[in-house]
């Protein structure tokens, strides 16, 4: 396995969380360094989802024990917006399309507060204007995106671009994209992952959740992990996507249930 | 061809249920008064304290005026001209169904609802009430083995006295409108059920009631109790003959659910519902509310409502108990004269209680449908929610169909969500029924079936496909 | 005091009938002795504050200041929209010797008697309360015929007197063919009080554009009854904002009178503090062919309480309407109130009606995605209730914003 010399950016210890009394994650332990992309593959409702909205901060579930550092600061006490301005960025499966919010002000808005945690000078609107623009031709989109609302009336891989666009302009030191592939034609997906291979430098990381091959085709993780009912059951290198693509999920959930009885 | 003009004439159709049945029937004299009150306690031999209850409900009654809907046009009740109290004369209550008058036997057996050991119905034990009395009830004994108490009210109350005087009117205030606090004070029968702590009651419970005699005014009273963990599924059917004056029909039903019960209540009301004129027909005034006083109790509320000559009827929801649920479906078909006011009020109490609405009125002829419903958010009910839907669908340009639903929320972490929409029976839908050969009647029949679907789907087993027959019967023509 | 006593104490505070309006001053001032004053059994007035309604009775009649009725012609920078405006009070003004522009003119007297009423008439409602104080107290009437289309915006600035009880009236005609957009703007100010009645006439392929912006101030409270009445094929398109009062309630009545034609209502009402602000529209289809959109938006904060009450009437005429009504309420606060109550009666069979109504907080996914971008609390807050707002205020013209004296419309208090 390819050894990782940059700095640590995420550690996740025994994370256990649930939602409505229901415990979803399970202890979950990740480390992740910069430099480095991991894949994080695994049936529905394994827990991937919710992994990457509990890093986020999402407000509906509560984490039961456990601990998640971000650049060697734990955040779990940190809202939302406070983990976004410190450079976790979270592109969504489902981007939310809120009408009469127009998207240039929320780009604008969302940008300054990045930057003004950065220490660096808040853009006007004019030099944001130009930001915005010169960060479009990296997805591809037409200008007038930004004169809609937020993703409303957007078709699937609009959305889809509207994040990555998203995460041009925030430069975050940690980008988790949840199934961001779902839902693209081959064309979008091509565009989206040159998106995120542009982004990603030597000291920012990307985890990549995914339930198919096809994007890693195009971004190449350093590691694959594999969740099972909300742990992380299995961790190999980029062999072992093709590995799931071929035989499934089966042989692992296999394994880890046998391990389980061994614990017993 | 005016394809309004086929659906008026297939809409018109006689009603099956109007026979009398020529049996001889004890009556007390009209009018109501103490004395009266006295009588029909007296008549049952009840405790003190129900007596009591009655002459206190009395009492309000007098103080209170009656309701002037706007939405409603009926002429004024005299109510000294009713009798109060009818049962069809027998000795005593017969222990057993071979001494029962085999003229009721009948009765019950023609409309559908046969009571003898021989054509019971498989897995449904039935109360069967005629006029102001329960005539027999069956299944007792297997129920009881189960701890179930199914039983006349009358019963009930010498009985189970304790049950009662704990649980009755404490859902439904006798003073709650004008025509619960008539019925606190006259009701005559009705059904009683009780399941104990961890039962889910082993059969559907049913009520069936018939009013025989003209000039009486029928009066139940129901009370239905889930203990701790338990659930029952009661459905209640309802018919008249055909009188040409009006009959009153102001019944009470409350429902109890305590912690992880559910109660499921389904009406199919047939009540006569008057001549093409509008002549006769039931007044069917009736208050039906259900307290889900436990955790996570559910209750949930159907009807089919396509009879009797007005309807006035909100079967509500006071949703306590943290998580508890409250569900309303509602099929209402109106047709000639009838008018229907029907909805349901859902009372947010607790936090994270639930609530489910959906309503939907057919008016044909001249009929009036109206939606009233009430979605209330009290201070407390945190992360509650609600979803309604009302849909209203017109045949013929007489109808008219009225939706009021009205809301209500003092709480910012509680969600509302009404939709509603009124449509005709769409033609075009109709035509390409009809090109694949489909008649007419059929067609019709298939689209309000259709669009009652939601509906039909929350009925119990054994009935939801007798609710959809009544339907059709009511839409279809020379179907006899 | 009692209602009954208050409104005698009230009716003889009034000046003597007289001038033009004398004999409905007269009527009224009858009939609301018998009327008396709303009460809990009026369902249209069920939630009201009575107490506040009962203040406005309390509050003393304005004199009216002396205001110059010079009506100016404004080239607003902003937009260089023509916009024509004037101001009117209850004091008598002198209306023949104003200047207006072409394609506008004076209804005379005579011709006014031809007019007024017609529309209370139409709709029965001279007898509502919000009817009668009008006509019980308003003192002259401005009436306006629009012949023309290339129009400045009109632009009718209603201010209150301090203290004191204002009533205003107005009457519209536009002629066939006739276009024009008319911005009301009511401003309220220290324990005023305002009534108000318009009634506007709309012949056939008239286009009509109604702006009120309604803002109140301190402890003010406003009674705005707008009547309209359209012909075949005209436009009649609503668009107003209500904030900021002690009480506050327009009644918009709308008949199509012959059908075909098209109404838009786009409503913003919003309660803080211990306002209580209420909007009840009733619409009816007298013919076939209607169209009705309807959008009203509606917050509560604070202890604020927010009531709208929307009547559609589609009687057995009116087959082919079409009307579409939805209620979106947001409930910020613990103690803030939201009462919401659409009325949809339909006895012709052959139409297309859909009503929504909705009450919930701010959409806790949406607030999380803006805050996951590292946007802060109040800035989300801020965010997405401009988004609320903006479905309706898009509508409003170019320059109205400059009647927003503060800004705090589109802040959001921190909740926690």
């Amino acid at each position: 396995m390819q050894n990782s010399s940059g700095n640590l950016i995420l550690e996740i210890n025994d994370l256990h969380a649930s939602i409505e009394d229901q415990s979803i994650l399970k202890g979950v332990n990740l480390k992740i360094y910069a430099g480095e992309i991991h894949a994080i593959m695994g049936r529905n409702g394994s827990g991937k989802s919710t992994l990457s909205k509990v890093i986020a901060g999402h407000p509906a579930y509560s984490i039961t024990s456990g601990i998640i550092k971000f650049n060697n600061q734990n955040i779990l006490d940190l809202e939302p917006e406070e983990r976004g301005r410190a450079g976790i960025f979270l592109g969504f499966q489902y981007p939310l399309e809120i009408p009469g919010v127009s998207n240039i002000e929320f780009l604008r808005v969302a940008t300054n507060a990045r930057r003004q945690a950065l220490k660096k000078e808040e853009l006007d609107t004019f030099e944001f204007e130009d930001l915005v623009h010169e960060k479009l031709k990296l997805v591809q989109m037409d200008p007038s995106f930004l004169e809609r609302s937020v993703n409303e009336g957007f078709s699937g891989g609009e959305k889809k671009r509207n994040e990555i666009l998203q995460m041009a302009l925030l430069e975050p030191t940690l980008g988790i994209l949840d199934e961001t592939d779902s839902g693209l034609d081959i064309d979008a997906l091509r565009i989206v992952a040159t998106g995120v291979q542009k982004l990603s430098k030597n000291d920012t990381a990307t985890i990549l959740i995914t339930h198919y091959q096809r994007l890693l085709n195009e971004i190449t993780p350093n590691f694959v992990h594999v969740m099972v009912d909300g742990k992380i059951a299995h961790t190999g290198g980029k062999e072992l996507a093709l590995k799931l693509e071929e035989s499934g999920y089966d042989w692992i959930e296999k394994d880890s249930n046998k391990s389980e009885e061994l614990k017993k | 061809m005016s394809s309004t003009q086929t659906v008026d004439e297939i809409v018109s159709q006689p009603y099956k249920y109007g026979f009398v049945t020529d049996i001889e029937t004890e009556k007390i004299p009209k009018g109501i008064n103490k004395d009266i009150i006295k009588l029909i306690s007296s008549k049952k031999e009840e405790p003190d304290f129900l007596l009591k209850f009655r002459l206190r409900a009395f009492d309000q009654w007098l103080k209170m005026a009656e309701p002037n809907w706007a939405e409603l046009g009926y002429p004024p009740i005299n109510y000294q001209d009713l009798i109060y109290f009818a049962a069809p004369k027998q000795e005593q209550k017969k222990e057993s169904l071979e001494e029962v008058d085999p003229k009721l036997l009948d009765t019950f057996e023609k409309l559908g609802i046969p009571i003898s050991e021989q054509k019971r119905l498989a897995n449904v034990a039935v109360d069967a009430v005629f006029d102001s009395v329960s005539i027999a009830t069956t299944y007792k004994e297997k129920l009881a083995e189960h701890g179930v108490i199914f039983c006349s009210i009358s019963e009930a109350v010498t009985k189970y006295p304790e049950l009662i005087e704990k649980y009755l009117g404490t859902v439904v205030p006798i003073n709650d409108n004008f025509f619960a606090a008539l019925n606190s004070a006259v009701f005559s029968d009705g059904s009683f059920v009780y399941i104990p702590k961890g039962v889910d009651c082993p059969m559907e419970l049913s009520s069936y009631f018939r009013i025989n005699s003209g000039d009486t005014g029928q009066f139940e009273r129901t009370l239905i109790i889930a203990e701790e963990k338990s659930s029952v599924s009661y459905l209640e059917g309802c018919t008249a003959p055909m009188f040409d004056t009006n009959t009153l029909h102001a019944a009470v039903v409350e429902l109890i659910a305590l912690d992880y019960s559910t109660i499921k209540y389904s009406t199919v009301q047939n009540w006569y519902a008057g001549n093409e004129e509008g002549i006769g027909g039931i007044y069917n005034f009736v208050t039906k509310r259900g307290q889900c006083r436990g955790k996570k109790s559910k209750i949930s509320w159907s009807q089919v409502e396509t009879g009797s000559a007005i309807t006035w009827k909100y079967p509500s929801c006071i949703l306590q108990g943290e998580e508890s649920i409250g569900e309303f479906y509602s099929v209402a078909l109106t047709n000639n004269y009838q008018q229907a006011d029907t909805g349901t009020k859902m009372i947010h109490v607790g936090a994270k209680t639930r609530s489910t609405i959906v309503s939907k009125g057919i008016s044909a002829g001249h009929s009036k449908n109206s939606y009233r419903g009430l979605v209330d958010m009290g201070p407390n009910a945190i992360n509650a929610k609600n979803y309604s839907q009302c849909d209203s669908m017109l045949i013929g340009d007489k109808a008219s169909a009225n939706t009021f639903p009205y809301i209500h929320s003092q709480q910012p972490k509680a969600s509302i969500e009404h939709e509603a929409s009124t449509c005709r029976l769409a033609e075009d839908q109709l035509f390409y029924l009809q090109s694949r050969g489909i008649n007419f009647e059929e067609a019709v029949s298939m689209m309000v079936s259709g669009f009652c679907r939601d509906v039909f789907n929350q009925l119990p087993m054994e009935f939801a496909s007798e609710a959809d027959k009544l339907l059709a019967l009511k839409l279809e023509g020379s179907v006899g | 005091m009692k209602p009954s006593m208050l409104c005698q104490e009230w009716l003889t505070s009034l000046s003597k009938p007289d001038g033009i309006l004398q004999e409905i001053q007269k009527q009224s001032r009858d009939s609301i002795q018998k009327v008396g004053l709303p009460s809990k059994n009026d369902e249209d007035w069920r939630v009201t504050n009575f107490k506040r309604l009962q203040k406005i009775l309390e509050i003393p009649i304005a004199k009216g200041k002396k205001i110059d009725l010079k009506p100016e012609l404004n080239i607003l920078k902003s937009t260089k929209n023509k916009v024509w405006q004037f101001t009117l009070s209850p004091e008598l003004q002198e209306f023949s010797k104003m200047e207006l522009p072409n394609g506008v003119e004076l209804i005379n007297e005579k011709e006014l008697q031809i007019y007024l009423g017609n529309n209370i008439e139409l709709f029965k409602c001279k007898e509502e309360w919000s009817t009668l104080i009008n006509e019980c107290s308003a003192g002259q009437v401005l009436g306006l015929k629009v012949t023309g289309k290339d129009l400045p915006t009109l632009e009718v600035l209603i201010p209150a007197e301090s203290n004191c009880f204002n009533a205003t009236r107005l009457l519209l005609v536009l002629e066939e063919e006739a276009k024009v957009e008319v911005v009301q703007v009511f401003l309220g100010s220290n324990f005023s009080a305002q009534s108000h009645l318009i009634e506007i006439e709309l012949a056939e392929r008239s286009n009509f554009q109604h702006t009120i912006i309604a803002l109140g101030g301190g402890e003010a409270s406003l009674s705005a009854q707008t009547i309209i009445k359209q012909e075949k094929l005209s436009n009649y398109s609503l668009n107003f904002l209500q904030s900021g009062w002690l009480w506050s309630r327009l009644e918009p009545r709308i008949v199509q009178i012959n059908g075909e034609a098209e109404t838009n209502i786009k409503g913003l009402q919003i309660a803080r503090k211990n306002e209580q602000v209420s909007t009840h529209s009733f619409v009816r289809f007298n013919g076939p062919d209607g169209k009705l959109n309807q959008l009203n938006k509606a917050l509560a904060d604070d202890s604020g309480h927010s009531i709208f009450y929307g009547s559609i009437q589609v009687p057995k005429i009116a087959q082919q309407t079409q009307a579409n009504q939805l209620s979106r309420n947001l409930l910020l606060s613990k103690r803030a109130r939201i009462d919401a109550k659409p009325q949809l009666e339909i006895i012709a069979d052959d139409v297309s009606c859909t009503h929504g109504a909705t009450v919930s907080e701010l959409q806790e996914e949406e607030l999380f995605y803006l805050k996951s971008r590292g946007i802060d609390s109040n800035r989300a807050n801020s965010l997405l209730l401009n988004g609320f707002y903006q479905e309706i205020i898009s509508a409003f013209p170019m320059n109205w914003k400059r009647w927003l004296f503060s800004s705090d419309l589109f802040e959001v208090k921190n909740k926690e």
